[in-house]
């Protein structure tokens, strides 16, 4: 990502869990969305502790991206 | 031991795709009829959620989407063995196919607009100080109704400057995407949180259109990055429904 625009380390970061946590495909049903040993930094921040929330309680379970209406 | 899944990809060879998984071993694809999953071993089963790893993922994700069209599986997707990275190919075959077209030679823009909320309601109560003077009064009630009424108009001046960032902003840069997806007021703070997939022809002139508009929105912060793998614009729902 060397042609980013705007972006300190710090957000950066953020912007990155935000979708590594809580977008991309999830495949349910026969396979487990494996995590362990919550240990995230940025706990004080909104974004991180709903990601990790989502994942605890959806393990296994498809989600959607806050941007789609579940059909 | 078990397998990691990282993406997708539009690839039909099994080989080394010169990368290192989680754990430090190769990452391979495997192929399924035109498709393919990019795996490594893994000594683990569970994966520890801490920034190094989740932003190690990524790297992963990123260094697919530089040799292959990505389909990003979320974090944390692991499997027993081979036999069961094939089965999930296998299994959603036809709604990886239709992503993969969707995404291919396509990126995706992240952009939130950020204001200072107190700045706003600063500015919104100086222009109606007029009004908030009639209902000077010490009385709790008259108190209590004037708070409010700075509330309702702080919170209405918010949604009007969120309206003018949709239209002055988010408009131009949807109509040079292929596809887009915008929340407004997602936080009090972030009154446009937009992500936009753009085709990759288009970067350069995505980008110039951006660095035009910013020009023109002084008292706004812009969060602008990218390219990602295309993480906002998977039709997961797609595959749910496939598994019903």
């Amino acid at each position: 990502m060397d042609d980013v625009i705007a972006k300190s380390k710090e957000v950066t970061l953020l912007e990155i869990l935000d979708r590594v946590l809580n977008k991309g495909v999830i495949i349910s049903g026969d396979i487990v969305i494996s995590v362990a040993d919550v240990d995230l930094i940025y706990l004080g921040l909104k974004v991180l502790l709903s990601s990790v929330e989502t994942m605890e309680r959806l393990r296994g379970a498809p989600i959607y991206s806050p941007y789609q209406e579940p059909s | 031991m078990s397998k990691c899944i990282y993406a997708v990809l539009d690839y039909n060879k099994k080989s080394a795709l010169d990368l290192k998984g989680l754990d430090g071993t190769g990452i391979y694809s495997l192929p399924y009829k035109g498709i393919s999953a990019a795996v490594s071993d893994m000594k683990r089963d569970r994966l520890k959620v801490d920034n190094e790893t989740a932003a190690g993922y990524a790297r992963i994700v990123e260094g697919l989407m530089e040799m292959h069209t990505v389909l990003p599986l979320r974090f944390g997707t692991l499997v027993k063995d081979d036999s069961e990275v094939a089965g999930v190919l296998e299994k959603y075959y036809e709604r990886f196919v239709n992503n993969l077209k969707l995404v291919k030679g396509k990126l995706e823009y992240g952009l939130k607009a950020l204001l200072d909320a107190e700045k706003t309601t600063a500015l919104n109560e100086a222009e109606d100080r007029a009004g908030f003077e009639q209902l000077k009064g010490n009385s709790p009630y008259k108190k209590y109704l004037i708070e409010k009424l700075k509330e309702h108009k702080a919170g209405q001046a918010l949604i009007k400057k969120a309206d003018g960032i949709i239209e002055g902003v988010h408009r131009p840069l949807k109509e040079l995407s292929f596809l887009s997806k915008f929340r407004k007021m997602a936080t009090e703070r972030i009154i446009l949180d937009a992500v936009y997939l753009v085709e990759a022809e288009k970067k350069d002139i995505f980008i110039e259109r951006f660095k035009e508009i910013k020009k023109k929105y002084r008292d706004v912060e812009f969060l602008f990055t990218g390219p990602w793998p295309p993480y906002n614009f998977i039709e997961s729902s797609n595959i749910k429904k496939e598994q019903n």
